[in-house]
């Protein structure tokens, strides 16, 4: 009995992650879960939290906002109410939460999970510190490294719960989608921290080479590392090389794009995620989590094989180590 | 499902601001004013209309009781032109928040402007919007004392 799953009326999966409580709402009025009267009670409550809020914004110096201000911190509001609408496993408890708490509770309840999110997210931001990589490139270390501490000191998850403060130039190689504020910011940290403890694998001197491989000027170049590496490193498991160096010589790149050009799309997938079981254990990687990433990322690599493969673009993707240790450190 | 929240606290503004109004009519009633029905659902209109304007939205029915409070025993006030002063007192009041880019609190501003009609400004509201509020602004923008006066106009022209 205990295998048996309670049906939600509402798909939690098709919610809007980043507007989870109108989108919850909206799903909730379309299923006939929750009446229009509800709704208006829902909206006035809304305003009463926005009230109270405003008064602690301008410590009850000021009865009135400018109506931006106002929406902004509706934003925030609706963003920290939709983050423990979120923890309801079944989609369908949280419309009763909606109908059943006051929206100040509720918002309590969400601010909470923000505080624990925020020491959460410091705690990875302090491993992923202590795994940062070594390399030049503009991007990564400004972003991973100074920009996540300004959002640190800069978030206000009072006011501005939803904003992510920051641009995060460095890409991760899973794109993170609608979500946004510290959940944003946690889930980024805890990309590149999986992609850190990958590369980390490798000898920095090894990643550059394969890096300038790919560009010369790299450094100045927007890509993600890990995504490179791991193609680097499957590329070296489909030649039969040991991928810890990244190394495959040009002969070898050609002789793999040879092949390549040979197979379809779903041969091409069949070899990747071949490949990625190969590299695992040669790597020596144990964690389930590194190993959930490395998984997570295979579709975006086989998908940029096909395309340039159908585009004769092959010897972009494996390439060649350029060893010309422009890192004076290196050297 | 959208709020657009300057429609819906609108709505909920008008009803609390009416209550609000005619509830002071208790405390001006020895300073011989007073405002009817319709005269104060005037009031919540031009208060409704005034935050619509400058992009305002108020949670508490508006801050027209406190202006009542504060303006009733002005020796400028009678009953006649009672209810029009306090419309454009209204008015005045939220544009000069926005001046003021909410430098100054809603009690010191309506303090600020009700000292300045009852004495520089003898009673007009021409010269309360045209000069002190204007210079209260200013002052408040650039971040010097709100009393802060500019030097006299010719110096200011010879620099």
């Amino acid at each position: 009995m205990s295998n048996i799953e309670r049906v939600s009326r509402i798909d939690a999966l098709k919610l809007n992650q980043g507007y989870y409580f109108h989108s919850l709402l909206g799903a909730a009025y379309e299923k006939g879960m929750i009446s229009e009267s509800e709704i208006e009670k829902i909206q006035l409550d809304c305003i009463d939290l926005l009230s109270y809020k405003a008064k602690r914004y301008t410590d009850n110096n000021s009865s009135s906002l400018r109506v931006e201000l106002a929406e902004y911190i509706m934003t925030s509001n609706l963003y920290t109410i939709g983050l423990y609408l979120k923890t309801f496993p079944v989609a369908d408890d949280a419309v009763n939460a909606l109908t059943e708490k006051s929206m100040l509770d509720l918002y309590l309840s969400g601010r909470k999970i923000i505080d624990s999110m925020i020491n959460s997210a410091k705690r990875r931001y302090s491993l992923v510190i202590k795994s940062i990589l070594d390399n030049n490139n503009q991007f990564y270390k400004p972003t991973v490294v100074s920009a996540i501490r300004g959002f640190f000191k800069k978030y206000n998850p009072d006011y501005g719960a939803h904003e992510n403060i920051i641009t995060a130039d460095y890409p991760t190689c899973n794109p993170i989608e609608d979500i946004t504020g510290i959940e944003f910011i946690k889930k980024y940290l805890d990309f590149i921290y999986a992609e850190n403890m990958f590369c980390k694998h490798f000898f920095p001197q090894d990643i550059d080479a394969l890096l300038c491989g790919v560009d010369n000027r790299y450094e100045a170049l927007v890509f993600n590392i890990f995504e490179e590496v791991l193609t680097g490193a499957i590329g070296c498991v489909l030649s039969g090389q040991n991928p810890c160096t990244l190394n495959i010589s040009a002969a070898q790149a050609a002789a793999l794009c040879e092949q390549i050009y040979l197979k379809n799309d779903l041969q091409i997938e069949k070899d990747i995620n071949r490949a990625c079981e190969k590299l695992i254990p040669t790597l020596q990687i144990t964690s389930r989590t590194l190993q959930s990433y490395i998984k997570a990322s295979l579709p975006k690599i086989i998908s940029h094989v096909c395309f340039m493969k159908k585009n004769k673009l092959l010897d972009r993707v494996f390439i060649t180590p350029e060893n010309t240790l422009k890192n004076p450190k290196f050297l | 499902m959208s709020f657009e929240l300057m429609d819906f606290t609108s709505s909920i503004l008008q009803k609390q601001a009416v209550n609000k109004i005619l509830a002071c009519n208790d405390f001006t009633a020895k300073y011989q004013l007073t405002l009817t029905i319709e005269q104060a659902r005037e009031l919540a209109e031009t208060l409704s209309t005034t935050l619509r304007d400058n992009g305002r939205i108020d949670f508490s029915g508006g801050v027209v009781d406190k202006i009542i409070k504060n303006f009733c025993d002005s020796p400028y006030l009678n009953q006649q032109n009672y209810s029009e002063t306090l419309n454009e007192l209204t008015e005045l009041f939220y544009y000069f928040k926005n001046q003021t880019l909410d430098r100054i609190s809603d009690d010191d501003l309506i303090k600020w402007m009700n000292a300045s009609f009852d004495n520089v400004c003898h009673g007009s509201l021409e010269m309360l919007a045209g000069t002190e509020l204007e210079r209260l602004a200013r002052n408040l923008r650039y971040g010097y004392d709100p009393n802060y006066t500019e030097p006299q106009e010719t110096e200011e022209e010879n620099e």
